[in-house]
């Protein structure tokens, strides 16, 4: 494993009772780098994000993150060690407050001491700063993805696991989201591994880009060389101008 | 972000204390057991209200609490001292509530089984003391003595008198509600009320959850017993039905009433609602738990937040003019 290498998957395969969903996927990730997991639905892209999760655990292959084999470890362990997963439905603590959600990711880092002061820099990175005191059930499904991602960086993750983030989002708010992502990775050392469906938005990102099919590697490289290969456009990108 | 609740507690407080000073008689003698159902209620509201854990054993750590705090006096004298029976008795709260919980929550029992699990307790509970008779007096039930608070051979509180016990009982149920409190407001509180809205973002945040509901049920095993062993003292005497399933539904009423997400309501509930049901039970013997019955459902279908969801909800409106 190279050095700026964070996660590395070997062979990882998923069966579940005869149905493959993900198999024999030899992936490398580096460090401070945003990747783009794309694919038609039943591509086993959430798979591969909760066998990386330790959601899921996987029937073969192995799993390295920062060098240490991490195919037993369970969520919470996985957790500590700085992965965290945003779900495809935002994920947050509907009747509590912004702030009280924020805090409880940020009592289970090592920054628990400057609670105020790390709550506060987060709400101004997911523009949540003005919504402080509003219950999160309140808010706009939008600000309900970037609070469950300032979850994330409260509980100080690396690797971002980040499913769909810009799900029922308008065209204003998925670019605010591409600038935060691209800000983590950028000025807070983050690296982020995202599911989405957004053309658009991925271009944005400037990502190296991963086509799953059938549970199978398809393809992988830049948004250019991904939009120009045939393949892709035939199972994936067809009706994509 | 609700200032009163800093200092919501000194009126109940205040009022309860004035009670042996305005009146005499059976209220002063049958009072500080209405107050230890406060605290048992307590004790359920603590993870009902915050990890929206639902127990319906809180009967049976209270009743172990009372049978072991009345064993210790009958058998072991050279322990006959009050703060080390009790000391004992919440340890052994304690210990009996984690061993429970711990083997269900490590492995990922979700809330109904949970309930069905603490039921059987209280079953198991009722059923061993009806059945070691020998030691525990069966259906005829185990006598305390009375003791005194000693140091040495000098007494520091008489408890012969009703009125010492009811300011001892009334001290140590204000010491709970501090301690319940304090727990609340802090990490374990925060962490208790992540799990009751979302344990498995929680999880994937990386909180070992079935630690917390673990300690938070062994801290609610402890303070039922302690508030069993108050009762057994106080009462002079332990019968199995305290350990019972009909008393183990009483006490999920009376925080129901009172408010699960509020200790001061649940204290308030155990209070109020058992003072009622005795009240009723002596001016209508044959309807008294009908009327209870229909006071526990409108409160259900009205005011799920209980009594103190209705005084947050006036504080919140006052607050808003």
């Amino acid at each position: 494993m190279k050095e700026n290498t964070l996660l590395e998957v070997s062979n990882l395969t998923k069966n579940f009772e005869g149905f493959v969903a993900n198999e024999d996927l030899n992936l490398k990730f580096k460090k401070n780098e945003i990747s783009c997991i794309i694919g038609p639905n039943g591509a086993g892209k959430t798979t591969f994000i909760s066998l990386i999760s330790g959601h899921l655990q996987p029937t073969k292959g192995t799993i390295i993150y920062k060098n240490k084999k991490i195919n037993n470890l369970d969520v919470v362990t996985r957790a500590k060690l700085g992965i965290a997963r945003k779900f495809q439905t935002p994920s947050v603590f509907s009747n509590l407050t912004v702030l009280e959600n924020l805090e409880l990711a940020v009592l289970n880092s090592n920054k628990q001491e400057n609670l105020k002061e790390v709550s506060d820099r987060i709400l101004n990175l997911i523009q949540l700063s003005q919504e402080k005191y509003t219950l999160s059930q309140n808010l706009s499904h939008g600000q309900r993805q970037w609070l469950e991602i300032g979850l994330l960086l409260g509980i100080d993750a690396e690797l971002l696991l980040i499913d769909e983030p810009t799900s029922g989002m308008t065209d204003f708010e998925t670019a605010a989201t591409s600038r935060l992502i691209k800000d983590l990775v950028k000025n807070y050392n983050k690296t982020v591994i995202i599911i989405e469906h957004d053309i658009a938005f991925i271009k944005d990102l400037n990502s190296n880009i991963i086509v799953l099919h059938l549970g199978k590697l398809f393809a992988t490289g830049s948004y250019e060389e991904i939009t120009k290969n045939k393949n892709v456009k035939d199972i994936y990108l067809g009706n994509e101008k | 972000m609700f200032k009163y609740k800093k200092f919501n507690f000194i009126p109940i407080f205040v009022l309860l204390t004035f009670i042996p000073i305005i009146f005499k008689g059976y209220i002063v003698f049958i009072l500080p057991q209405y107050i230890l159902f406060g605290v048992l209620a307590m004790s359920l509201a603590f993870i009902w209200g915050n990890a929206g854990i639902l127990s319906f054993g809180q009967a049976s750590f209270f009743a172990i609490g009372g049978y072991t705090f009345g064993l210790l006096i009958k058998f072991f004298p050279v322990i006959n001292h009050f703060f080390l029976g009790s000391l004992i008795v919440i340890f052994l709260g304690f210990v009996v509530a984690v061993i429970t919980s711990y083997f269900l929550f490590s492995a990922g029992v979700k809330a109904t089984y949970f309930v069905l699990a603490t039921l059987a307790l209280s079953i198991l509970t009722e059923q061993l003391a009806v059945t070691k008779s020998t030691l525990t007096g069966g259906w005829n039930g185990l006598f305390v003595d009375r003791i005194n608070i000693k140091v040495g051979d000098f007494t520091l509180l008489d408890l012969s008198g009703d009125v010492n016990f009811f300011y001892l009982i009334l001290f140590i149920s204000l010491i709970t509600y501090l301690i319940l409190n304090y727990l609340e407001n802090n990490k374990i509180g925060k962490v208790l009320r992540g799990i009751r809205e979302n344990e498995n973002r929680m999880l994937a945040m990386g909180y070992k959850t079935s630690f917390y509901k673990t300690v938070a049920f062994g801290v609610s095993g402890s303070v039922a017993a302690l508030a069993g062993a108050l009762y057994a003292a106080h009462a002079s005497f332990i019968s199995p039905s305290i350990a019972g399933v009909l008393f183990s539904t009483e006490v999920v009423v009376w925080v129901a009433i009172g408010g699960r997400y509020s200790l001061l309501g649940a204290f308030a509930g155990g209070i109020i609602v058992s003072f009622l049901s005795n009240y009723l039970s002596t001016i209508t013997p044959q309807y008294w738990q009908l009327f209870l019955g229909i006071i526990f459902i409108v409160t259900i279908i009205f005011f799920k937040d209980g009594l103190a969801g209705i005084f947050k909800k006036r504080y919140e409106r006052n607050n808003i003019k």
